[in-house]
């Protein structure tokens, strides 16, 4: 009988009404002694494999699911009997222990049960190992989940891969026709120039530009399309000395701008060198060539760490970008200003931000128009 | 105690004599971990497994194998060639040491030990933030209560690290608890 003692909370119930409530979980749960022989079968496991309580119990587990590695199933037991503890199957590493059909016959295009399996310890009042209880949780649910996320991410990838070779074949095969309208154009200018009128001479100059405006975005699309299928080999990375190179590229613009670079000690960092010095140059290249008409240009770079990563900020004294532009300017060709005003083509922070991604970080700007801004990327620390 | 216990289950197990280190148990920092895994996932290529067990309060071990101790151990414990993956040998290890050792622990103590599967979180070739994966920036710890033992098997060049990390909650109560022990 149940009975709920006076003044308790604990309901105290009989051995019925246990094994109805194990009947009503939407869980296998069967017991083994440790011949593997059948104690305990619930409603759940009838149903699964059709087969009735009474026509499993006393018979041992592995000549009723012949399927289930018999060794394999006799250490499981043998270990949580030595051990007195549990031990687990995983539908991810073993989809099917138990062969019983699909909880979705009709609509599930699988043909079994994907199913954890956990192998627990019965004590009996000397603490001994006296059964194993082994529940079973239905997981094909679950599995299907994954797996069409899985598909999706493999078409995903494909789609990445053909698109990156897309734009890589796209580029080679766009500059062969352009070189030949460069050339061609070289050879009209110096040849022909002076049979044109100043308005000829105008259109000419137009054509050129653009053949070389459109030399410098197919090579930007080449390069963005390196970064994301190069084989990334991590190294030590100093960042002084990156900094050092940097300095040394620009420094014919710092001299032009009568600007400066400052850097500060920097960190040894893990990542790809050549990467990693590209993203410094465009990041501090950028803070020279948007400077301010009103002060020499001056561009700062330090970095700091916290427990996990590498922050690097990069912080300049120029023209500042409104904050609704701070997402925008990170896409590929996106610009905010005409070419007249600064030269560029909107590939350079796609490439930074590109880089900084395959670096497992992230690259924000914190800026405000007039005000100058600092470029941040964080990297873990390896 | 335990430690001794568990070694004696588990040479019971793999027929074979465990060594044990003396169990180096100190706090550390997110940081101080994060050094430590980087120290010594160059040292080999290593699988680095997770378990959660409930003792009391939650806690999280780790055990970092290196690759080829798949192979004779699943010899050893009498599983037939090819009848488990390396990963799921990888796993059964993890949650064998695991269930020794807090099995053990949690009889000493007189305490019921709950385990949740564990999960592989690298094998030897993925090896790429392990740290930050373990001890994620997001996590709300600070420091961590770390039982390290090293297990070596007699006659096997097998070395396996188990880690135990215990939440603030979780040491506090179990030193409460094992000073109770020994009074």
């Amino acid at each position: 009988m149940n009975t709920l003692s006076e003044g308790s909370n604990y309901l105290r119930l009989t051995d019925s009404v246990w094994e109805s409530m194990v009947d009503q979980l939407n869980q296998g749960v069967l017991v083994v002694d440790d011949k593997l022989r059948v104690l305990f079968w619930n409603r759940f496991l009838e149903q699964s494999s059709s087969m009735k309580r009474g026509q499993v119990l006393g018979r041992e587990l592995s000549a009723l699911f012949p399927e289930i590695p018999t060794n394999w199933l006799k250490r499981k037991i043998a270990n949580v009997f030595c051990l007195g503890s549990y031990s687990f199957a995983s539908w991810r590493q073993r989809p099917y222990v138990f062969p019983f059909p699909s909880p979705r016959p009709l609509t599930g295009d699988c043909q079994y049960m994907r199913q954890d399996v956990t192998f627990f310890p019965l004590f009996d009042a000397e603490k001994d190992v006296m059964a194993v209880s082994i529940t079973l949780t239905d997981r094909t649910e679950e599995c299907l989940r994954e797996e069409e996320l899985q598909r999706l991410n493999n078409a995903l990838s494909r789609s990445n891969e053909e698109l990156d070779k897309f734009a890589s074949l796209a580029s080679h095969d766009l500059k062969a026709p352009l070189r030949t309208i460069d050339s061609f154009a070289g050879i009209l200018e110096s040849e022909y120039s002076h049979l044109l009128d100043p308005e000829g001479r105008l259109y000419f100059q137009h054509l050129q530009a653009g053949a070389r405006r459109m030399q410098t975005m197919i090579d930007g699309i080449l390069s963005l399309s390196r970064v994301q299928t190069k084989v990334l080999e991590p190294t030590d990375v100093d960042l002084n000395e990156v900094c050092q190179n940097v300095l040394l590229d620009l420094s014919e613009t710092v001299q032009e701008s009568g600007g400066r670079i400052i850097f500060d000690d920097m960190p040894t960092v893990v990542g790809e060198l050549s990467l990693l010095r590209q993203l410094l140059m465009n990041l501090v290249g950028n803070g020279l060539k948007y400077r301010s008409a009103e002060r020499a240009p001056e561009v700062s770079v330090r970095a700091f760490q916290d427990q996990t990563s590498w922050t690097v900020e990069v912080e300049d004294n120029g023209i500042g970008i409104e904050s609704r532009f701070h997402q925008k300017i990170f896409g590929l060709f996106e610009r905010l200003h005409s070419v007249e005003e600064f030269s560029g083509t909107g590939i350079g922070l796609a490439l930074c931000l590109k880089i900084v991604e395959r670096h497992q970080g992230q690259l924000w700007v914190e800026s405000e128009p007039g005000e100058g801004s600092i470029f941040s990327f964080r990297i873990p620390r390896g | 105690m335990a430690m001794g216990q568990a070694g004696s289950s588990l040479a019971k197990l793999f027929g074979r004599f465990v060594e044990l280190s003396i169990p180096n148990v100190n706090i550390h920092s997110r940081e101080a971990l994060h050094s430590k895994v980087s120290q010594i996932l160059p040292k080999g290529e290593l699988w680095v497994a997770t378990q959660p067990f409930h003792m009391h309060v939650g806690g999280e071990s780790v055990v970092l194998a290196q690759h080829y101790v798949s192979s004779p151990l699943a010899e050893l414990m009498g599983f037939d060639e090819g009848e488990v993956t390396d990963e799921e040998m990888l796993l059964e290890l993890a949650n064998l040491i695991n269930g020794a050792f807090l099995g053990q622990l949690g009889n000493l103590l007189g305490v019921p030990v709950g385990f949740t599967p564990p999960t592989l979180l690298c094998n030897a070739s993925q090896r790429q933030n392990v740290a930050s994966q373990l001890f994620p920036e997001t996590a709300e710890w600070t420091h961590s209560l770390v039982m390290e033992v090293e297990f070596n098997l007699e006659g096997e060049s097998l070395s396996l690290y188990l880690w135990l990390l215990l939440t603030e909650k979780c040491s506090q109560w179990l030193t409460t608890v094992v000073e109770e022990f020994f009074e």
